[in-house]
């Protein structure tokens, strides 16, 4: 495959991805601002935008209204990741490979644009939002679903599996590193609101809030939450998990290409650390540590499949 | 004016059309509009649609798609393929004579001024034959009815004709929405043409010991046939490059893979002969391979169509093809060519310019219906401006009278109605034989009375039939 496709591969699957993950975000954001007091809101911008989005948010907003900071990450032209552009972008990049992509595929990038250019011409009115963000995640699901039924299991397959978990993983572990620091530093059982309603909003735009209660019940314990979303294999947005598809992905590729790649001895070092019991029984400054390092790994990783395969 | 479905002195349904006639007294009008639109919202689902040049970008038009078939005689349809056969062996002929010894320039059938002055012709290709002496491997020839018996050429697009998706795509369409049709017609498949166009690529390079690797290259996403250029690469289960993807390596073609680096054989490419190489043609070109004609004149890669064709569809040279065909072939042409003026030649322009109100006047170069005068749809001023061009560059232009182009129905809110149409067919050549494709892209100007079908200027398609009575 010509190393300009898998490049376009991957990013359509992360710029998808990271639409899904921003929706994600906004649709526990508008949670937390329907079901908390006016008063309490502050976090809501510290929550939802990322910090290289701050300064240009504050630049062009005087307050952090949910209106002002869901029509910044919906469809601001200022903001490079608006959800808008970032479907634009991947399906830009999908068009370019449309040869490599089975139809189903094809039609459901289309599709996605079509509804986004649609949906997100306009300001967003806040009664619209629930159903909008709705259709976003589907689209995002229409896509996975088409790739996993319909795409032959070869290299294709594989550069958009791994883009689709590179930008999931990065997701998790910049929610956890910028995001939650201060409460993963905290080692002991939520006792005030506030906190609560973090890890519940935290979890929530990981669409793991649901499936966390299921699993520990209703003890919000952030060493339970951190472990969770850090080394549970069943979590499909913990790092774990993440890095589990992107070293079979890899695993598959030198298998294909019958040769060793340095990207898999990286995602095979990270995959020992996930899953050794050490680690997994610290739960506070070292796993802070741990997730600080990880963040580092993840931006390891894309450089080094840019290289081992020929990603321009 | 030619009605291919009504014979307009009887006012009765031509044989042809009768079962069609049938079939839609049955349906209801509404019905089959909200069809058409579910047909163009196949289509921008898919992704089928084009840019206009000099637009925004971002802008995607779709190229409208009307729902009535246009039906063609499997006898008729004989005689053309007959008619695009000699027509393409002739004009292979006229290159590589143009390109090295110059028999016709010689023997004073074309003066030398038209041949070795024209923009279109290539001195880097003197001298040099392409792999199986092919140029036009890939051709798009135009043709316009004026009645029953009557086909004229229109235009010879040997340089890189684009539309061969639309007609795929538009039988697909058509068979997902009507497949009752094709119980009622024996229409003749046109899916097989990428299949063809392959297998007539791979037979025309040089034989290798290895299966020689094929790709397509495009200008990029935003040309306006991209969408034709993934069709066919994907369709073709091979590479779609473009020009950053070239490297030239040891005097070969090679391309980055995931898996490290692979050699090209077959180019077959969807861009101008002068933004192939910027060393050998245009040095301002910014998209284009350099070095990529040293390794092509070495015979390392073959490219198709050959650089340099232009000088055979040049329309000023179109005037000459009759001669072509008789010098080469010792045969008369079997499809007419529209009676054309050069401009270039005094006589004929004194004429012309008298007479620009019922011609039509076209650049030698131009395509895609832009630069040209249409005399009687046009005002005094046009008229009055176009002439001030033509007399500063008359070389520049070619005159032909303004034809009477057949009409089919097209399905409008009102009902059925006329509208004017000419057709593409694509032939594919190898040292073997040339394969001409059963139909072709009918292009349909929309507007009443409009005789300009390009999609450029709000032209849309048709599905075209080949039937078997």
């Amino acid at each position: 495959m010509l190393g300009r496709y898998a490049d376009n591969l991957y990013w359509m699957a992360r710029y998808l991805e990271r639409a899904e993950n921003t929706a994600r975000k906004i649709q526990a954001g508008l949670h937390y601002s329907i079901t908390t007091k006016e008063n309490n809101r502050n976090d809501l911008l510290e929550f939802l935008i990322e910090d290289y989005q701050i300064k240009v948010f504050k630049k062009k907003y005087k307050i952090a209204s949910t209106q002002n900071v869901v029509n910044f990450l919906l469809r601001d032209e200022d903001n490079i990741d608006n959800i808008r552009n970032l479907l634009k972008k991947a399906r830009l990049n999908g068009k370019i490979v449309r040869t490599a992509l089975t139809r189903e595929v094809s039609n459901s990038l289309n599709q996605s644009w079509l509804a986004s250019e649609k949906l997100l011409k306009r300001q967003i009115q806040i009664n619209n939002l629930p159903d909008i963000l709705e259709n976003i995640l589907n689209t995002g699901t229409v896509f996975r679903g088409s790739v996993y039924g319909t795409m032959l299991r070869n290299d294709t397959f594989n550069f958009i599996r791994i883009g689709t978990f590179i930008e999931r993983s990065n997701n998790t572990v910049s929610i956890l590193n910028t995001k939650y620091y201060r409460l993963l530093l905290r080692n002991t059982v939520v006792v005030n609101k506030i906190d609560f309603n973090r890890w519940e909003i935290l979890l929530r735009s990981l669409s793991a809030w649901r499936s966390f209660n299921w699993l520990s019940g209703e003890y919000l314990d952030p060493a339970a939450i951190t472990n969770f979303l850090v080394f549970d294999e069943r979590m499909p947005r913990s790092l774990s998990f993440c890095n589990k598809e992107i070293l079979s992905n890899l695993d598959y590729l030198q298998l294909t290409y019958k040769k060793k790649y340095k990207s898999y001895n990286l995602a095979k070092k990270n995959q020992n650390k996930l899953t050794s019991g050490i680690i997994r029984t610290i739960h506070n400054k070292k796993l802070y540590e741990f997730i600080k390092e990880f963040a580092k790994k993840n931006n390891e990783m894309h450089t080094l499949i840019s290289r081992d395969f020929n990603l321009v | 004016m030619y009605n291919e479905m009504l014979n307009m002195r009887s006012q009765k349904v031509r044989n042809l059309y009768k079962n069609l006639d049938n079939w839609l007294s049955n349906q209801n009008i509404n019905a089959l509009m909200r069809q058409s639109i579910k047909a163009e919202e196949l289509f921008r689902k898919v992704g089928i649609t084009f840019n206009v040049y000099g637009e925004d970008e971002a802008e995607e038009r779709l190229i409208p798609f009307d729902l009535m078939p246009r039906i063609i005689d499997s006898k008729e349809w004989n005689l053309i393929e007959k008619g695009i056969t000699q027509r393409l062996i002739a004009l292979n002929m006229f290159l590589e004579d143009v390109y090295s010894k110059q028999n016709i320039v010689k023997e004073n059938i074309i003066p030398s001024k038209l041949i070795n002055n024209n923009a279109a012709f290539l001195p880097e290709m003197c001298n040099f034959k392409p792999p199986g002496g092919i140029y036009t491997h890939i051709s798009g020839i135009d043709l316009v009815r004026t009645s029953e018996k009557n086909f004229f050429v229109l235009e010879d697009n040997l340089r890189v004709p684009s539309g061969a998706s639309y007609m795929i795509e538009n039988r697909s369409t058509m068979m997902h929405m009507f497949p009752e049709l094709f119980t009622i017609y024996n229409v003749k498949p046109v899916f097989n043409y990428p299949d063809l166009l392959l297998k007539s690529l791979v037979k025309t390079s040089k034989s290798s010991t290895r299966k020689p690797n094929v790709a397509v290259l495009t200008p990029g996403v935003f040309n306006s046939a991209y969408y034709e250029h993934t069709f066919l690469a994907d369709e073709m289960g091979v590479n779609l490059l473009e020009w950053r993807d070239l490297l030239i390596e040891d005097n070969k073609v090679v391309i980055r893979t995931t898996q490290g680096i692979e050699q090209v054989d077959i180019i077959y490419r969807r861009i101008d002969d002068t933004y192939l190489d910027p060393l050998s043609f245009n040095p301002d070109s910014r998209i284009g391979s350099p070095g990529l004609f040293d390794v092509y004149r070495a015979g390392n890669v073959m490219i198709a169509n050959a650089p340099g064709t232009g000088i055979a569809d040049d329309k000023a040279v179109y005037s000459y093809i009759p001669e072509i065909i008789k010098f080469y072939l010792d045969e008369e042409p079997i499809l007419k060519n529209v009676k054309t003026w050069r401009c270039s030649e005094k006589k004929s322009l004194k004429y012309v310019i008298d007479n620009l109100d019922k011609l039509v006047v076209k650049e030698v170069h131009g395509s895609g219906g832009y630069g040209m005068l249409i005399g009687p749809t046009s005002s005094k001023k046009e008229i009055e401006n176009f002439k001030q061009k033509l007399i500063s560059k008359p070389s520049n232009y070619i005159a032909q009278p303004t034809l009477s182009l057949s009409s089919v129905p097209i399905l409008t809110k009102k009902g059925l109605a006329p509208r004017h149409v000419d057709l593409r067919p694509f032939a594919l050549m190898s040292p073997n034989d040339i394969k001409i494709t059963n139909g072709g892209l009918s292009r349909v100007a929309l507007k009443e009375n409009s005789l300009l079908v390009n999609s450029s200027q709000g032209g849309g398609t048709k599905d075209t039939w080949i039937v078997d009575k």
